[in-house]
């Protein structure tokens, strides 16, 4: 019995010790639309202008782009539907100079996500060098993946999985 | 046979932990069983059944892998005979002055009754879960010398109404809190090696990189921050380096970064996907995902980008590589003809591979609990993605997430020593 209450006072300070703190529970904060992020609160019309400009020129792009540059399952390759959608995109960004791109590679939500976020860039990647190969100049791209993190459609139908896996671009004012 | 076994766990206690093991659990096959009677209670407190101390050790050790366990409402001394019980969990709690739960926890031993290991703590009423998961934990260390892990926690991504947020649970996923959310994408938490920080990926600045925030102070900090995206962060078990996958122009490549100078190698250097680095316990070696021979497989190398060598060949996508902590298997995710991906074990030794799961959904993301007797993954066996742990034979499944889906999972270091 004394064995016992010896033991008992040696673990009790152990226990003592090895009390942690609990964790912080974090609040939700407000989600910050990327939209705010990119409007400047600048009063100036060159700047609206600019940007009225910029946000056109994204939608227009975008809105070529969801006639195609849909990726094969696993893969980052450029179909010939998809070459034909970019060199349209190109002829516009060689254009519009004033404006950098970022291109956006998106997958499907089969196989793991560390290798969904660099497939995503493959993908980006495969954009953004059939745009340099076109004559875009390379300064005024950007690669960025997303993985399976933003999918256009969120079901997991083999239809869903094909809109999915994509290239989107982003398109912002040159600094 | 059965006197046999009696005798050999009579002395058991008097034997190291290892020829324990030796007799009990390998020669006999049998886990050693251990009973467990009501507690008894000197308050007026009613505590609801899960949190009744004798019903949270009984789970802890189930949970072990290490234990049978049973319940009586007294001492037994036939029945547990025939169950070939070798000790014992009996104590008393009471409430004291300041309102503060005092439980006193016993290991008896069977047949002589002698105290194997005790304690008295005293404690919040809230904090019951985590005191008995304490007293669990030295109870397996009185069989096999080595702490439990019934107090170390989990951190894992919980997603719901199309938000990604990091939350932490104890590691029977009780006790679940929201410690990341910053509005934006988040996703891969790892645990410092203090299990105070999680290294996680927030999309937060539009780019996906690697942070570190301290859940206990809400400091965080942009750990890898001039690169196009990094992603998939794992600290070397010294705490010394990070390795993480950097992606340049769209191309994956993992590299390693020396936490204190902050100086950054590159490891791999392959137009191919490479990624889902995991150091082995002494930091010599990394093992990761490469698809350089057209589909994603293992490959090994050692910590200073050099000699490569192909782990896996059979399957066609394997990923997610979790060097098991005593450096002798890896654990991964693989997908064969089925289409489904399972969880799947390699042996360092004999590079045989042993698969645990078998097409119930997609088994993903495994990790390893720090003593490596479990195994936690996500699976959408029921559904959605959720958090599952089992041994690491692939038995005793237990779900400890149903809410929203949840992937991911990171196992934290031992919380107690």
């Amino acid at each position: 019995m004394k064995y016992s209450i010896v033991i008992f006072a040696v673990t009790l300070i152990m226990f003592a010790c090895s009390d942690n703190p609990e964790p912080v529970i974090e609040p939700i904060p407000e989600s910050v639309s990327s939209s705010e992020a990119v409007i400047s609160s600048s009063e100036d019309i060159q700047a609206q202008k600019l940007e009225k400009k910029r946000k056109n020129i994204e939608e227009m792009i975008n809105k070529i782009m969801q006639e195609d540059v849909y990726f094969d399952f696993d893969k980052h390759m450029l179909s010939e539907k998809a070459r034909d959608v970019l060199s349209r995109i190109a002829d516009i960004l060689i254009e519009a100079k004033e404006f950098t791109v970022t291109v956006e590679g998106h997958t499907d939500d089969l196989g793991t996500e560390a290798y969904n976020m660099s497939l995503g860039g493959k993908r980006a990647k495969a954009v953004f060098e059939f745009l340099t190969n076109y004559g875009v100049a390379e300064t005024r791209l950007k690669t960025m993946s997303f993985g399976e993190e933003k999918p256009k459609s969120e079901g997991s139908t083999d239809k869903d999985r094909e809109l999915n896996r994509r290239a989107h671009f982003k398109v912002s004012i040159e600094k | 046979m059965k006197q046999l076994i009696w005798i050999v766990l009579t002395f058991a206690v008097l034997l190291s932990a290892e020829e324990v093991k030796e007799l009990v659990v390998t020669s006999s096959g049998i886990k050693p069983t251990i009973a467990f009677l009501p507690f008894k209670n000197e308050s007026d407190l009613k505590i609801p059944t899960e949190y009744l101390p004798q019903n949270i050790v009984a789970s802890d050790l189930e949970l072990s892998s290490r234990f049978k366990t049973i319940h009586s409402q007294e001492i037994d001394t036939a029945y547990w005979y025939v169950e070939n019980v070798v000790a014992y969990v009996t104590g008393i709690y009471s409430q004291n002055s300041e309102g503060k739960l005092v439980i006193e926890c016993r290991l008896n031993e069977m047949g002589t009754d002698a105290l194997m290991y005790g304690n008295l703590y005293t404690l919040d009423q809230k904090k019951i879960r985590k005191t008995m998961h304490h007293f669990s934990d030295y109870v397996i260390k009185s069989f096999y010398k080595k702490l439990g892990v019934a107090s170390t926690k989990l951190a894992y991504v919980h997603k719901s109404k199309g938000k990604k947020e990091i939350h932490v649970s104890d590691y029977d996923g009780y006790n679940k809190k929201r410690v990341i959310a910053d509005g934006s994408i988040v996703t891969m938490p790892e645990w410092d090696v203090n299990n105070t920080a999680l290294y996680y990926v927030s999309f937060k600045n539009y780019h996906g990189r690697v942070y570190k925030r301290n859940i206990y102070t809400g400091i965080t900090q942009a750990v890898i921050p001039n690169v196009e995206q990094s992603f998939v962060p794992r600290e070397s078990a010294d705490g010394k380096f990070l390795l993480f996958t950097k992606a340049h122009r769209g191309n994956s490549d993992v590299y390693k970064m020396d936490l204190t100078s902050g100086k950054k190698t590159q490891l791999t250097k392959h137009w191919a996907i490479e990624t889902s680095a995991d150091w082995s316990p002494d930091g010599a070696q990394v093992v990761f995902s490469s698809d350089r021979g057209g589909m994603p497989q293992l490959y090994l190398m050692n910590s200073e980008g050099a000699k490569f060598e192909r782990l896996t060949y059979e399957g066609k996508f394997n990923d997610s590589p979790r060097w098991s902590p005593n450096g002798k298997q890896i654990v991964f995710c693989g997908r064969k003809d089925s289409g489904r991906f399972n969880i799947f074990v390699m042996s360092m030794e004999s590079k045989e591979i042993r698969q645990l799961t078998f097409d119930e959904g997609n088994n993903e993301s495994p990790v390893w609990s720090p003593d490596g007797r479990l195994i936690a993954f996500s699976s959408t066996r029921t559904g959605k993605a959720q958090i599952f742990i089992m041994a690491a034979d692939g038995t005793g499944l237990k779900q400890l997430t149903t809410q929203g889906s949840n992937t991911s999972p990171s196992w934290s270091h031992y919380t107690i020593q």
